[in-house]
């Protein structure tokens, strides 16, 4: 097997479009609540412009800083198009404008001197769902068109291994600049240390007393990130890996009040979401048969006393 | 109808080839990035937080002497930001900043910076401006024995 066709296989390998159709309900869903949960992005653009320091893509596709209306339109507009892509309505022009939008108003966010990374995910997930046939289950379109999608696609099978990729160089990027930072004697750099002590989290407060403790989750944090290439394995492994992932997330948000949810939320591309979303599916239908089945003996006996 | 099918078929193949020359050079820029640092082209940038080794854990807080003689807390929420990076980014930037657990380099025209902070703040409360703005720094060794360092800057409305 060539290089060329692992590649192809690596990347193109088709899944059933229900796969690719439940990430879009979750990232949609997340990237809708981190959107309408935050006005940052409307007051920036409100501070004066001494602040404003143009990076990334707004620097190198060399806009004028927007008018904090046009700013406030354009959130709006964004936290429209994710509500149809949540619930899959016209779900690839939803889509197509969300990831855009999305970029332009995260590295604008960014032109304040801040580099946001828990929203990169989302980001590149939004681009490859956006790409892939999202919309052909578990949405609005499916149910107009009165059919669900049971086949599989290779550009949803793309669009999942984008999100995974996206995912894992995270975690092993952080690891490279800390090992080139610091080594493998990160831990004991009181990068952690200082971290805990300058967001001052009531926990994060008490547990920057104990030296020791710091230093063994520094590096248990380390080695997660620099074995986050396990997710791609499947079985226990990958389970193992990624339950580890979302405590460490919520141990952040803890101790750092760093919330990465999105980045926890997309570790699920991992996943045959499918499998997921049937048996929720199902356990829905049978408990709703269960709040029926009560009233079918009492119908009857009515029906016999009648008689 | 074959032709037609063997079209679509075509476009499929050039689509899908266009889509993994697009995906190459999104992961060779990924990798770029990751290797050269720096900020990278936000979304394609380095995961690069709490890298950096560290001395000691510094925390800042910005205080203001109106002309009426109110001390005031100056905050993030005073210049539109609900969060602390972009001000402290600002700080770090254009007035002063304690690099490691002993250096406190300040910059170049760090007072005029420090006056440009009062000058918003006193835009929003022209009733009563700020007649002085201290930018109050405190570093805290992480090594045991070593004292902390404790500096202040301050400007005056002229």
């Amino acid at each position: 097997v060539t290089s060329l066709a692992r590649w192809q296989r690596f990347w193109f390998s088709p899944v059933p479009v229900r796969r690719v159709a439940a990430l879009r309900v979750l990232i949609a869903a997340v990237a809708l609540a981190q959107v309408a949960g935050s006005t940052s992005v409307t007051g920036q653009a409100r501070a004066d412009g001494v602040f404003y320091e143009p990076t990334g893509l707004v620097r190198v596709l060399g806009f004028s800083r927007p008018a904090p209306e046009l700013v406030a339109g354009l959130r709006i507009a964004l936290i429209v198009c994710l509500a149809c892509a949540v619930v899959g309505l016209l779900t690839r022009v939803a889509l197509g404008i969300s990831a855009p939008l999305f970029i332009w108003l995260g590295a604008l966010a960014n032109s304040y001197g801040k580099v946001d990374h828990g929203a990169i995910v989302l980001a590149f997930a939004l681009v490859a769902l956006a790409v892939a046939p999202a919309g052909r289950a578990y949405s609005v379109d499916a149910l107009v068109r009165r059919g669900g999608a049971h086949g599989e696609s290779r550009l949803a099978g793309w669009a999942m291994r984008v999100v995974m990729v996206a995912v894992a160089y995270a975690y092993l990027s952080a690891a490279f600049a800390k090992l080139r930072a610091a080594g493998l004697g990160w831990p004991g750099g009181g990068a952690f240390q200082a971290a805990l002590l300058e967001h001052a989290t009531p926990l994060g407060l008490r547990l920057a007393h104990h030296p020791r403790l710091v230093e063994g989750l520094a590096a248990a944090a380390l080695l997660l990130e620099a074995t986050a290439w396990l997710a791609f394995l499947r079985g226990r492994v990958r389970d193992a890996w990624c339950v580890a992932a979302a405590s460490f997330h919520l141990g952040a948000l803890a101790l750092l009040g760093v919330n990465f949810l999105p980045q926890v939320i997309a570790l699920a591309a991992f996943y045959d979401l499918e499998v997921g979303a049937e048996r929720v599916r199902a356990r829905l239908s049978d408990a709703r048969a269960r709040r029926t089945w009560p009233r079918s003996p009492r119908r009857t006996s009515r029906r016999s006393a009648c008689a | 109808m074959d032709t037609m099918l063997g079209r679509a078929g075509d476009l499929r193949r050039a689509g899908l080839a266009l889509l993994s020359a697009i995906t190459a050079a999104w992961v060779v820029a990924l990798v770029a990035v990751a290797l050269g640092g720096g900020s990278g082209l936000w979304p394609i940038a380095p995961f690069t937080m709490f890298a950096a080794k560290r001395g000691a854990a510094v925390t800042q807080r910005l205080e203001g002497v109106t002309r009426g003689g109110a001390r005031v807390a100056v905050v993030p929420g005073d210049f539109h930001f609900t969060r602390s990076f972009e001000l402290r980014h600002y700080l770090a930037t254009r007035v002063a900043r304690m690099t490691g657990a002993r250096r406190w380099t300040v910059r170049p025209r760090a007072r005029r910076s420090l006056g440009v902070l009062a000058a918003i703040w006193s835009r929003s409360h022209p009733r009563d401006p700020l007649a002085s703005l201290t930018l109050d720094v405190r570093s805290r060794p992480l090594s045991s024995g070593a004292s902390p360092r404790h500096e202040t800057l301050t400007w005056y409305a002229p």
